[in-house]
């Protein structure tokens, strides 16, 4: 009727101690909040140190010495914590923000803005669905294009406000979809509470 | 009445809770067998995977972690599972430092039901930090980010990497993730190669996800534990997705009376101070 | 020069990574190739930034004797465990696969969980119809969610179809409105950090 399994019987004792805090905030969920923090914090580390491992260190091992580059910058990341060569670090922020900012501007261009737009252009408007759906996509872009404008301008003032009812819309969307999200997570521990710990779930 | 109202205004918060929690775990403990509806984005990407020839290639990007994992998990042990039944081979990767125990699980826990050899018919490809950086690379130099698997044997030899030096080279793209993975690979891996791609999500993420379905560029979803549940249904091996589905139905039941209860007590109470006002 | 440096730097290697999308010169390819391994690395050394941060704040805890610093004890003890298992033994190691799957999926599962009470009881108090865009939000947001379960599916057949028409119309809509202006702003975004237009992300560090 109750698992004879150590490990679940440790993972019962943090799952009841974070639900421990529905009825109010208290030492043992403290105890496990701080353990939840501590071995995230460590795992993220030792994971990010496997990374280095594998994809600088042995290359260089190698003998693909310009690897010692990107080790060197992100010794420098550390700098940060010394305030006399704190300006080290930006190096490396500075190559990580560039990468990503370069890397956005191309490929959000392409798949977020031309392919998205070219999708509207190919919609049929003299099919109901096609063209609530086009209203949908150019109300709600002027609602965020002219934001400063609305006040200024009539036509603005009333199609952004079409617009805000289909971004009310896709919200309660959002809220169902979310609702059910946060089901998914309760059901998977009580599944876990109920199912491997205490065998009432067949 | 209006006393009575006042009340359930001011309901002590820890009551709600109690419903909620019973209203989840009795039909996980007695399943009363709801029916099940599988949604369009969930019908099409079985269909995707389900039209691979045996043999073919899926790239299956993902970031399940323990935060995720109610929902993630059941999609990931739902495509793999099919994967396997299909003879579709499958290379895993991760951009969490939480998904490689998640990636290990799935792939130990279902070899020995469906007979499939590691390295030949499935992969687990290292961990690798940076996120969006991560999935750059993989759709621009993906041999110069791997040459070993995540227990540091060397890719070259394996059967499944064979004939692999660009993403291009594999048939369809699989990305389980919760917050951004779905913009990164539509961005740096689906727009540049045109592969087809399937998006499994947590349910908060699909209102967000579903343009680019309608687009095209995404050619089904698996949205939340229901589209998990939805896949499971379609693929006939019930599994985490549909046992919770009934959970699922009471929960929202009590969520919406409770939603119905406050905006009529509001209304009645509105009611009753305005013709005390007059 | 602390600040310049590093924004030309940020100019250098941004405009590389843009120009060998657009221009095939191999050298510029393996360049960009090269540059995004580092940011790869780099972001493996990001990882341990988090550790630093804390010990920081947990022993200045524990050596002022503030208010329950034994849990900062406890986590510090739990954070040096963890990293000496992970490094010598593996994150594939009995013992860490022990702690990850009990300890760590337990907690993170089950932290996020609660949201699952917070949100019926905020719903019953703050989702009040109080205008036409609130009403539009909770229909949307009912219609949804009858859509979506099984229980919805018995009470009427068509309510599923009614979610699938708000997901992929109105909804999708919506969103590819809010696609199409984001991307714009991200874009713009990029360019004036490229540009060193922006320079936030430097922080104040002197």
């Amino acid at each position: 009727m109750i698992s004879s399994d150590f490990g679940v019987w440790v993972g019962a004792f943090f799952t009841l101690a974070i639900f421990s805090y529905l009825f109010k905030g208290n030492i043992v969920f403290e105890f496990a909040e701080h353990t939840f923090i501590g071995f995230s914090a460590a795992h993220f580390f030792v994971e990010g140190y496997h990374n280095i491992i594998n994809m600088a260190v042995r290359p260089m091992q190698e003998g693909q010495v310009s690897w010692i580059i990107p080790i060197i910058l992100g010794v420098f990341l550390f700098a940060r914590y010394v305030p006399s060569i704190s300006w080290l670090s930006r190096f490396p922020v500075a190559i990580m923000v560039a990468i990503v900012s370069a890397a956005q501007i191309r490929g959000t261009l392409h798949a977020e803005f031309v392919s998205q737009i070219a999708a509207t252009t190919e919609l049929n408007i003299l099919e109901l669905s096609d063209l609530i759906f086009l209203i949908g996509v150019v109300t709600v872009a002027t609602y965020f294009l002219y934001l400063k404008r609305l006040r200024e301008s009539r036509v603005l003032s009333a199609t952004s406000r079409i617009g805000r009812y289909f971004l009310m819309v896709a919200f309660g969307a959002s809220l169902g979809t979310t609702v059910m999200g946060r089901y998914s997570l309760l059901i998977g521990r009580l599944q876990f509470l109920f199912g491997d710990w205490i065998k009432l779930i067949k | 009445m209006t006393q009575f109202l006042r009340k359930l205004d001011d309901i002590d918060d820890r009551i709600i809770h109690v419903i909620i929690g019973l209203s989840v775990l009795l039909p996980l403990i007695r399943p009363i067998q709801l029916p099940l509806s599988p949604s369009d984005m969930s019908m099409d990407a079985f269909e995707a995977i389900n039209s691979m020839p045996p043999g073919s290639r899926m790239f299956l990007i993902t970031e399940v972690e323990p935060t995720t994992a109610a929902e993630l998990f059941p999609q990931l042990v739902a495509v793999h599972r099919h994967a396997m039944s299909k003879g579709v081979r499958v290379i895993y990767a991760c951009t969490s430092p939480g998904s490689p125990p998640f990636l290990t699980g799935v792939v130990n826990d279902w070899q020995e039901k469906y007979s499939y050899e590691y390295g030949k018919d499935v992969v687990i490809l290292p961990f690798r930090a940076g996120g969006e950086s991560v999935v750059v690379q993989i759709g621009q130099n993906f041999g110069g980010l791997y040459d070993q698997d995540y227990r540091g044997d060397s890719l070259a030899g394996m059967e499944i990497m064979q004939g692999i030096s660009d993403i291009e080279d594999v048939d369809l793209v699989v990305s389980i993730g919760g917050a951004e993975l779905y913009r990164w690979v539509v961005r740096h891996i689906q727009a540049p190669t045109g592969l087809p791609t399937i998006v499994g999500c947590t349910a908060v993420m699909t209102t967000f996800v579903v343009p680019f379905y309608s687009s095209g560029q995404f050619v089904g979803i698996i949205s939340g534990l229901g589209g998990a549940a939805d896949y499971e249904y379609l693929a006939g091996v019930p599994g985490a997705g549909t046992s919770g589905m009934d959970a699922q139905s009471l929960g929202h039941m009590v969520l919406l009376i409770l939603v119905a209860l406050g905006n009529i007590s509001a209304f009645l109470l509105k009611r009753d101070s305005n013709n005390k006002g007059n | 020069m602390k600040t310049e440096l590093p924004v030309l730097v940020a100019f250098i290697v941004g405009t590389i990574i843009v120009v060998s999308y657009f221009l095939n010169i191999p050298t510029l390819q393996v360049t960009a190739e090269a540059l995004i391994n580092w940011a790869v690395i780099l972001s493996g050394f990001a990882l341990g930034l988090g550790v630093i941060n804390l010990l920081q704040v947990h022993s200045k805890n524990i050596a002022m004797k503030s208010s329950k610093w034994g849990l900062s004890v406890w986590l510090i003890l739990v954070m040096v465990v963890t990293f000496v298992i992970g490094i010598t033994q593996g994150t594939q190691s009995p013992v860490y696969s022990f702690m990850f799957n009990n300890v760590y999926t337990a907690l993170g599962a089950t932290v996020f969980a609660l949201h699952a009470f917070f949100l019926p009881a905020a719903a019953f108090k703050a989702f009040r119809i109080t205008s036409l865009e609130s009403g539009i939000f909770l229909l949307a947001g009912v219609l949804v969610m009858l859509g979506q379960i099984g229980i919805g599916t018995a009470i009427w057949d068509q309510f599923p179809a009614i979610k699938s028409w708000i997901m992929n119309v109105p909804n999708s809509s919506a969103m590819r409105g809010i696609t199409i202006t984001a991307a714009l702003g991200l874009a713009s975004t990029g360019l004036r950090i490229i540009l060193g237009l922006d320079r936030t992300y430097l922080g104040s560090a002197e």
